[in-house]
């Protein structure tokens, strides 16, 4: 749904309105800062950086189909308001575009952070802001880590069976499958071997997309 | 024996849903003289949704093809913009990471030690066109056909890896050499929706039906891309049937031009018929 910044502006207020007191760090509380550190530890970026100096959001071909701007949700970072960050549907709209970590004049990669909020909402199992994005990501990375290759008859398939709309965009797939488009079969890699223990690595590590189903 | 010689990443979109641009942009490399040598088994390069949930995990998948990638002593070349940024990333985090490093060569045995470098396509053909034999070497020329470029977003750099070059231009100079006559408009680099068309085309329609508005108001007869992404996208989620340009990749054009008689399986597999266009303007 489209909105415009008035409304983005009202929810960032709402949301700084109701900020959590910071605890303060004299040993017994848990560490200050943590969700800002592991953010600008996935993201290799230093979200401290940021002067909301807007460009970002400025420049963003999507803004308007977001609920915070980009830079709203860098200053949620900022002041790690956890739980704000991970539930915004900003992060999941986002696609990764680069156009805002080309413009930033602080050179943070926003997309960089985005990406490693959308791991964290993964975690803390905050997945229902955006339902079909998020089973679309789920559907292709399974797809991938079966193959080793992305099949997209098979994550696409999935996908509008999983959505309950399988006959919107049935002329797309067929026009698709007829200009041969949608290989049916899956190209497999042979070292099946390595691609399990890649995944495995960090699943150990992360809770995996399955443990959600 | 050529004097180009490179690895070469195809990625999974070149491998299925674009395989016209596989076919061209070797055809484009026989004509060029520069011998392509396949990865072997290679992997997805962990682009859109892996690292967009697990940034950590893409590095890796990027990773067992950079190694694989580093055996044949050869730099390599990518056509996909999409796995050229994620290929380009993983090599940097591998180099410039410790940890990464350390975590990369526990997982897949092996490190990152060749001094190898990722290039696009469109980092070495206009150099090439400009030298001799194939400064001349036009066969078929695009008789002013009025066209747009466009990049899309995934060709824009990070500001990590700002020390590589940028490819703005290039396509450019590409149709020159080719005969063809560009349109301006601002819409070079701007996103065609990217993964949303699946998930959110109600987003990707008007931005897309906007894009192919600004380029015919520009004057362009069709739109020439470097992305596969974004032709599938720009052909596919126009909201109005009658308001689609035909949109081409470079290297398919490329190939016509250096005389290539392949074109027509090409183009048959277009979403939006740029035969019409063709008969009428070019053949």
């Amino acid at each position: 749904m489209p909105t415009n910044l008035a409304e983005q502006d009202h929810k960032m207020i709402r949301i700084m309105s109701t900020l959590k007191q910071q605890p303060t760090p004299d040993g017994s509380q848990p560490p200050v800062n943590r969700f800002k550190k592991i953010i600008d530890h996935v993201a290799r970026q230093t979200v401290d950086r940021c002067w909301h100096c807007g460009t970002c959001s400025a420049g963003c071909p999507f803004v308007e189909h977001m609920d915070l701007l980009p830079n709203h949700v860098i200053r949620l970072v900022q002041l790690n308001q956890r739980e704000a960050a991970l539930k915004c549907h900003t992060i999941w709209i986002c696609v990764g575009c680069h156009t805002c970590s080309t413009q930033c004049p602080n050179s943070i990669d926003i997309a960089s952070v985005m990406d490693a909020l959308r791991q964290l909402a993964i975690h803390d199992g905050v997945i229902d802001t955006e339902t079909d994005i998020y089973n679309f990501h789920r559907y292709v990375y399974q797809s991938i880590q079966k193959h080793g290759r992305l099949n997209k008859l098979e994550a696409l398939s999935r996908f509008k069976l999983g959505s309950g709309q399988i006959f919107s965009d049935l002329q797309a797939g067929l026009k698709m499958l007829t200009r041969g488009k949608l290989d049916v079969l899956p190209h497999n890699i042979d070292d099946r071997g390595a691609l399990a223990d890649i995944f495995a690595h960090y699943d150990e590590r992360r809770r995996s997309f399955d443990t959600h189903e | 024996m050529s004097d180009m010689r490179l690895t070469y990443y195809p990625g999974c979109t070149l491998d299925s849903t674009a395989g016209e641009i596989n076919d061209s942009l070797k055809q484009v490399c026989q004509y060029l003289d520069i011998d392509l040598q396949e990865i072997d088994d290679w992997n997805c390069c962990g682009s859109s949704s892996v690292h967009a949930v697990r940034p950590q995990l893409a590095v890796t998948l990027a990773a067992r093809n950079l190694f694989k990638a580093q055996k044949t002593g050869r730099d390599l070349m990518v056509m996909c913009a999409g796995c050229t940024n994620r290929l380009r990333t993983a090599a940097h985090h591998l180099r410039s990471d410790p940890t990464t490093r350390r975590v990369n060569e526990q997982i897949l045995g092996d490190s990152l030690e060749a001094e190898m470098n990722v290039h696009h396509l469109l980092d070495l053909v206009p150099q090439r066109l400009k030298q001799k034999p194939w400064n001349g070497a036009l066969e078929r020329p695009l008789k002013k056909l009025r066209y747009v470029p466009y990049y899309g977003c995934q060709l824009a750099i990070p500001p990590e890896l700002r020390d590589h070059p940028r490819l703005y231009g290039s396509m450019e100079n590409v149709m020159d050499w080719l005969g063809a006559e560009k349109c301006t408009w601002g819409y070079t680099a701007k996103c065609c929706g990217a993964f949303l068309s699946v998930a959110r085309p109600d987003i990707v329609v008007p931005m897309v039906t906007d894009i192919m508005d600004q380029a015919r108001t520009a004057g362009a007869e069709c739109i020439v891309t470097a992305c596969a992404m974004c032709q599938l996208n720009l052909e596919l989620r126009s909201s109005a049937p009658e308001n689609r340009l035909p949109v081409f990749s470079i290297v398919e054009l490329l190939a016509y031009g250096l005389g290539s008689a392949d074109w027509p399986t090409w183009f048959k597999r277009h979403l939006v018929d740029p035969l019409p266009l063709f008969e009428k303007r070019v053949l």
